[in-house]
C-alpha cells in the first residue's frame, strides 16, 4: 500500500533538511556568517512546521509497506544522500574543518563502544577515555621504540584491549547496578598516573606524552591522485587523506557493531537489559555475554585511541582522563543512546559544539557587553558550560538527537513493518530513550 | 455513609490498563472481602486505593476522593496498607518496625501500643531486637499486621494475608483480625484466595475477574453460590 | 619503630578524611543505590565557603568549615529536589550526566570565582612545628590526631541522628523498602532531601579538613573522592560502619606503602601519590571479584 497525502508537507521537509545542510557547512567555512544563519533558522522552522501540521493531521503524509519499490526506492535515495556528503564532505570543507570531521570519526568508534555497553546492556562506563589511552599509546610506542608499521599495530592493540577489558570488566559485571561506573570512574583517575609513573614514564613520555617522529607519520602515499589531492596544500592532502583511512576504520567499525547486535548473541545482551530475570531464566548465560560485550566495546575504544594517535601522530597521558570518558558518554547521549546512528551523529555534534565552546564568548555572539556574563576565552567558565548541556540534556533530550529525528521522520512518513521478526522486536526495543529497566540494586 | 467507596476505578500500568472500571464499597466497621484467581486485579484494586498505581475514577475515603494523592498523605487519612508479600522493613528491628509504622502519629501512648501489639503477637516481644529480615514468614506476617496497626488506622487494607502460612497460623491471624474489628472496630477491607476463612470473617464480599467486578454478595450468598463454591471454596 | 607509628597515625588521619567522604557517598547510595559523582565537587566547594567564611570574614576557622558545610547542606538539598527527584532512581543514565554536570559546574564557578592559583587553608587544630606528643619517640601531630577524632565524633553523630530521631527512621526505612515506607506516611521526596543534605554536610566537613594538607583548588577532592569510592567499596556501599573502617584501612595501607615500595622494588620510585591512585583502583577491583558486598555491607549486593 501507497499512500501519498498532501505532499509539499513532505517537500517542505526535504527541503529544510537540504537547506539547513547547505548552511551549515556554509557557516563552517566562512567566518562571516552573512544570510546563512537565517536560512539554517528558516529551514529548522520549515522542518519543525512540516512535523507539526502532519501531526496535526494525525497521519504521516506518505505511509509505504515495508519492503515495497516506493520505500526500497526511499531507502536507496537516503542512502545516496549520506554517501554524497561522506564523499563531499571533506572536499567542501577547508583543513581545519576536515580535521575536525576527522577528530569526530576517532570519537564516534570510542562512543560506539560504550553505546555496545551503555545503550545495548544497560550498564554505564566512565573508562573508556582510559581504553582509548591503551590504543593510542601502543600505537605510538610500537611505532616509535619497536619498529611497527601503525597498522601492524592494531594486531597487539585489539587482543591486549579485548583482555584488560575483561579484567576491568569481570569484577564489576557479575553485580547489578551502578559498580561498573565506580570501577571505570577510578580506572580513568588511575591510567593517566600509572603512565606517568616513574619507570613507566619512560616509554609514555610522561606528563609530555610522546610523538610519532615525522618520518614514520602517515602521510598521504601512492593514492594521492585518486582522492584528488594533487594541487592541495600540505595541511588539506594530509587531512583529507587521514580522512579516507578513518573513514575506512569507522565504517569497518560501524558495520561490526551493527553485526554484533544483530547476532545471536547481541539479541541476547539486549535481552539482558530489557529483562534481567526473563534473560536469566531462558538460559542466557547473563555474565559471560556482559563480560564479552564489554570486552569488545573496549576494543573500540582502543581502536578509537588508534585512530587518535593517526590522526594526532601523538599521545600525551592526561589526554586519556575521566574528562575524555564524560565527553564520549556526553557525545553518546547528544546523539542518541541505543541508536547506531547516535554515536555518529553525536560525535560530530560534541566535536563542533565542544569547539564553539571553548572560542565564542558570549559576547562575540550578542555583541553587546553585559560584564556579569562575559566569558572571556579561556576562562573556567566554558567548564560549566559542559556540565550545563550535561544537565539540560538528561532534562530535556534524553534520547538524543537521533530520537527527535525519528520522531520527525515518524510523523512524515510510516513504513508499514511485513510480518514482524526477532529482528524487528529487537530492534524496536532498542528505540526507547534512556529507559534502563534495570531494577535497582538494592530494592 | 461508606468509610470507603471505589467508583469506576481503573488502574493501568504503563500501557496495559489491570482494572476496568471496578466499583465497590465497604461501610464503617465492616470486614469485606475480595476474592479472585491469580492476575485478577485483587492487588491492583488495593494499590489504587493507596494512590500506588496510575488510577482514574473516584476513590471516596469518608466522602472525599483520594484519587491523585499522594500514597502518603493517603495514611495520614488513617488508611493502613498490609502489601502482599508484607513489605516489613528487612534491616529493621522488629521494635524499630513497630516505630516506624506510628511515622504519622504524634501522641505520647506510642509506646504503650508497641507493647500491646507484643501481647497480642508473644512471637514478635521475644524477637524484638532481632532483624524483621530474619523473621520467619509466619512472624514477618504478624509484624507486618502490628505495624499497620501503630497507625490506629480507621481502614485496614490486607492483601492475602495468608498467603504462604502453616494453616494453624492462619487461623491465629485471622482470629486476630476478628478480633481487632470487634475490639477496635476497625475496618478492613481484605484480599484472599482462601475464600473459606475470608468469608468467614467478612460480612461481604465481592468476586473479580480480569479487572471487573463479576459477583457481590454477603458472604452468605457468595458461600452458596455455585460458581464461587467451585473456583475458591474447591467443592 | 617510632617512624613507624608515626606514619600509622598519618595514615589514620588520612583515613578518616576518606573515610568522612566515604559516609557521605554511601548516606546516598543506601537510600537510593545512586552514587553521587558530585560529592567531590560538593565538598570542595564547601571548603572553599569555608575559606570565605573563615579567612575573609575572619570568624573563627570551625565555625566557617561548620558554616560552609551547611552552605553545602543546603546546595545539594537543592539540587536534590530540582534535579535529581524528577527521574526514577532505577534509571541510572540521567542521574550519572546530572551529577557529573553539577561536578563541573561547581568547580568551573569555584575557579571562577576563586582563582585557578593553589590557596593554602589552616588547620582547625594548633599546627605548628611543636604542636604534637611524643610517643616512644614519636611524634604524633594534633593537626591529625584532630581529624581522626572530629571523625569519631561525626560517625557518632551519624548514628545518633539515624537511629535516635524520627526523620532517621524514616531514612532507614526509605533504605530499606522505599514503597513500605510510603505505605507508613513517609514522604520519600524529603526523606531523601534529607540524606543528601546530610551527605554534603559530612562532604563540607571532609573537604574544610582536607585542604590544609593538600591546599585549596577547585580539583583538590578529585583525588580524594576516588580513595573514597575504595573505602566505600571496601567497607560495603551500603554499610555506614563499613566505609569508616574501609577509609581507615585505605589511609593505613597507604602510607606504610609507598616508602615500602620505593625502598624495597628496585628501579621504582613512585610519585607518591599517583600509585596510591592505582592501588585505590586495584583494591576497588579486588573487592568486588572477592567480596562484591564489601567487608561489612549486606550480602543483598544482587548478582546477575
Ligand atoms: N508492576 C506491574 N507492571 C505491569 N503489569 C502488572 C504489574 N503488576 C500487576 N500487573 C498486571 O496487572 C494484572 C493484575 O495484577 P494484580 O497483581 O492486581 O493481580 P492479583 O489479583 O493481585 O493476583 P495474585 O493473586 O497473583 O496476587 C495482572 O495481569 C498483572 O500481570
Ligand atoms: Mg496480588
Amino acid at each position: 500500500m501507497i499512500k501519498l497525502q498532501r505532499p509539499w508537507i513532505l517537500g517542505l521537509g526535504a527541503a529544510s533538511l537540504v537547506a539547513l545542510g547547505l548552511s551549515i557547512i556554509h557557516l563552517l567555512n566562512k567566518e562571516k556568517a552573512g544570510f546563512w544563519p537565517f536560512l539554517a533558522i528558516l529551514a529548522i522552522a520549515g522542518l519543525a512546521g512540516a512535523t507539526l501540521t502532519a501531526q496535526r493531521a494525525g497521519e504521516p503524509v506518505l505511509i509505504v509497506n515495508e519492503g515495497s519499490r516506493a520505500h526500497r526506492t526511499w531507502q536507496t535515495a537516503g542512502w545516496g544522500i549520506f554517501a554524497f556528503f561522506v564523499v563531499a564532505t571533506p572536499y567542501l570543507l577547508d583543513s581545519f574543518r576536515v580535521q575536525q570531521v576527522n577528530k569526530s570519526m576517532y570519537f564516534a568508534v570510542a562512543v560506539l563502544g560504550v553505546n555496545l555497553i551503555i545503550g545495548y546492556s544497560g550498564l554505564i562506563s566512565l573508562g573508556h577515555g582510559a581504553f582509548m589511552g591503551v590504543g593510542a599509546f601502543l600505537s605510538v610506542i610500537l611505532v616509535e621504540d619497536y619498529g611497527f608499521k601503525l597498522w601492524q599495530t592494531l594486531f597487539v592493540i585489539i587482543p591486549l584491549a579485548f583482555v584488560i577489558g575483561l579484567i576491568v570488566g569481570i569484577p564489576a559485571l557479575r553485580i547489578k547496578g551502578l559498580y561498573l561506573a565506580l570501577v571505570t570512574f577510578a580506572l580513568s583517575y588511575a591510567f593517566p598516573t600509572l603512565l606517568k609513573i616513574e619507570g613507566i614514564d619512560k616509554r609514555t613520555g610522561g606528563d609530555l606524552g610522546r610523538n610519532i617522529s615525522l618520518d614514520k607519520q602517515v602521510q598521504p602515499g601512492r593514492l594521492k591522485g585518486l582522492l584528488g589531492l594533487n594541487g592541495l596544500d600540505a595541511p588539506a592532502q594530509e587531512q583529507i587523506y587521514k580522512y579516507w583511512l578513518m573513514a575506512l576504520v569507522t565504517g569497518i567499525s560501524f558495520l561490526l557493531v551493527r553485526n554484533i547486535i544483530k547476532s545471536r548473541a547481541g539479541r541476547a545482551v539486549i535481552a539482558i537489559k530489557e529483562n534481567q530475570i526473563g534473560a536469566a531464566v531462558s538460559g542466557v548465560p547473563l555474565t559471560t555475554y556482559k563480560v564479552i560485550t564489554f570486552g569488545i566495546s573496549a576494543v573500540f575504544a582502543s581502536v578509537g585511541g588508534w585512530l587518535y594517535a593517526l590522526l594526532f601522530s601523538e599521545a600525551n597521558p592526561n589526554t586519556f582522563g575521566p574528562l575524555l570518558a564524560i565527553s564520549l558518554l556526553l557525545a553518546l547521549v547528544l546523539g542518541g543512546v541505543y541508536t547506531l546512528q547516535g554515536a555518529l551523529v553525536g560525535s560530530l555534534l560534541y566535536v563542533f559544539l565542544d569547539d564553539l565552546r571553548t572560542r565564542v564568548t558570549l559576547t562575540s555572539v550578542a555583541g553587546w557587553r553585559p560584564s556579569f556574563f562575559q566569558i572571556a576565552e579561556g576562562s573556567p567558565l566554558t567548564q560549566a558550560v559542559l556540565g550545563l548541556v550535561l544537565i539540560l540534556i538528561a532534562f530535556f533530550a534524553p534520547g538524543g538527537v537521533v530520537f527527535i529525528a525519528r520522531k520527525v521522520r515518524a510523523s512524515l512518513i510510516r513504513v508499514i513493518p511485513t510480518i514482524p521478526t526477532a529482528d524487528v522486536v529487537a530492534s524496536a526495543a532498542v528505540d526507547s530513550p534512556m529507559s534502563e529497566p534495570e531494577v535497582a540494586t538494592t530494592h | 455513609m461508606s468509610v470507603l467507596e471505589v467508583q469506576d476505578v481503573r488502574a493501568r500500568y504503563g500501557q496495559i490498563e489491570a482494572l476496568h472500571g471496578v466499583s465497590l464499597n465497604v461501610e464503617d466497621g465492616e470486614v469485606v472481602v475480595v476474592l479472585g484467581a491469580n492476575g485478577a486485579g485483587k492487588t491492583t484494586t488495593l494499590r489504587a486505593i493507596c494512590g500506588m498505581v496510575a488510577t482514574t475514577g473516584t476513590v471516596n475515603l469518608h466522602g472525599t476522593n483520594i484519587v491523585g494523592t499522594d500514597t502518603a498523605d493517603i495514611v495520614r487519612m488513617g488508611v493502613a496498607h498490609v502489601p502482599q508479600g508484607r513489605g516489613t522493613f528487612p534491616e529493621l528491628s522488629v521494635v524499630d518496625n513497630l516505630n516506624v509504622g506510628a511515622y504519622v502519629r504524634k501522641d505520647k501512648e506510642i509506646s504503650a501500643d508497641i507493647d500491646k501489639w507484643f501481647e497480642i503477637f508473644p512471637r514478635l516481644a521475644e524477637r524484638r531486637t532481632q532483624l524483621a529480615g530474619s523473621l520467619s514468614g509466619g512472624e514477618q506476617q504478624m509484624l507486618a499486621v502490628a505495624r499497620a496497626m501503630m497507625s490506629r488506622p480507621k481502614v485496614l487494607l490486607l492483601d492475602e494475608p495468608s498467603l504462604g502460612l502453616a494453616p494453624l497460623i492462619i487461623d491465629d491471624l485471622f482470629k486476630q483480625f476478628a478480633s481487632i474489628n470487634a475490639e477496635l472496630g476497625t475496618t478492613m477491607l481484605v484480599v484472599e484466595q482462601n475464600a473459606n476463612l475470608a468469608l468467614g470473617i467478612a460480612s461481604r464480599g465481592y468476586v473479580i475477574e480480569a479487572g471487573e467486578i463479576v459477583l457481590s454478595g454477603t458472604a452468605e450468598e457468595l458461600r452458596n453460590d455455585d460458581g464461587v463454591r467451585a473456583a475458591y471454596l474447591g467443592v | 619503630m617510632s617512624l613507624f607509628l608515626q606514619r600509622m597515625i598519618e595514615g589514620l588521619s588520612n583515613g578518616a578524611m576518606y573515610g568522612v567522604v566515604a559516609v557521605a557517598l554511601v548516606i546516598i547510595f543506601k537510600a537510593t543505590t545512586l552514587i553521587n559523582f558530585a560529592q567531590g565537587g560538593l565538598a570542595m566547594f564547601g571548603a572553599y565557603m569555608a575559606n570565605v567564611f573563615a579567612i575573609e570574614q575572619g570568624l573563627p576557622l570551625i565555625v566557617g568549615i561548620l558554616l560552609g558545610a551547611a552552605v553545602m547542606a543546603v546546595v545539594a538539598s537543592g539540587i536534590e529536589r530540582v534535579l535529581v527527584r524528577p527521574f526514577d532512581p532505577a534509571n541510572h543514565l540521567p542521574v550519572v550526566l546530572i551529577t557529573f554536570g553539577i561536578a563541573y559546574i561547581l568547580q568551573a564557578v569555584a575557579a571562577w570565582k576563586f582563582g585557578t592559583e593553589f590557596k593554602s587553608f589552616p588547620s582547625p587544630f594548633p599546627s605548628g612545628p611543636n604542636d604534637h606528643i611524643e610517643i616512644a619517640g614519636a611524634r604524633l601531630r594534633y593537626e591529625r590526631l584532630g581529624v581522626v577524632l572530629v571523625l569519631m565524633i561525626m560517625v557518632g553523630l551519624v548514628h545518633l541522628i539515624l537511629n535516635k530521631t524520627k526523620i532517621g527512621l524514616a531514612f532507614r526505612a526509605v533504605s530499606s523498602n522505599t514503597e513500605s515506607a510510603k505505605l507508613v506516611g513517609v514522604k520519600t521526596g524529603r526523606t531523601l532531601n534529607f540524606g543528601w543534605a546530610l551527605a554534603a554536610m559530612f562532604g563540607g566537613v571532609a573537604g574544610g579538613l582536607v585542604a590544609h594538607f593538600t591546599q585549596l583548588d577547585s580539583g583538590f577532592m578529585d583525588k580524594i573522592l576516588i580513595f573514597s569510592f575504595a573505602a566505600a567499596t571496601l567497607g560495603g556501599l551500603d554499610s555506614i560502619n563499613g566505609a569508616v573502617i574501609g577509609g581507615l584501612i585505605i589511609g593505613l595501607v597507604e602510607s606504610p606503602v609507598q616508602p615500602m615500595v620505593r625502598d624495597y622494588v628496585p628501579g621504582f620510585h613512585f610519585l607518591t601519590s599517583d600509585l596510591a591512585l592505582l592501588v585505590a583502583f586495584l583494591l576497588i577491583l579486588a573487592v568486588l571479584l572477592v567480596k562484591p558486598a564489601g567487608l561489612f555491607g549486606t550480602t543483598r549486593v544482587e548478582r546477575v
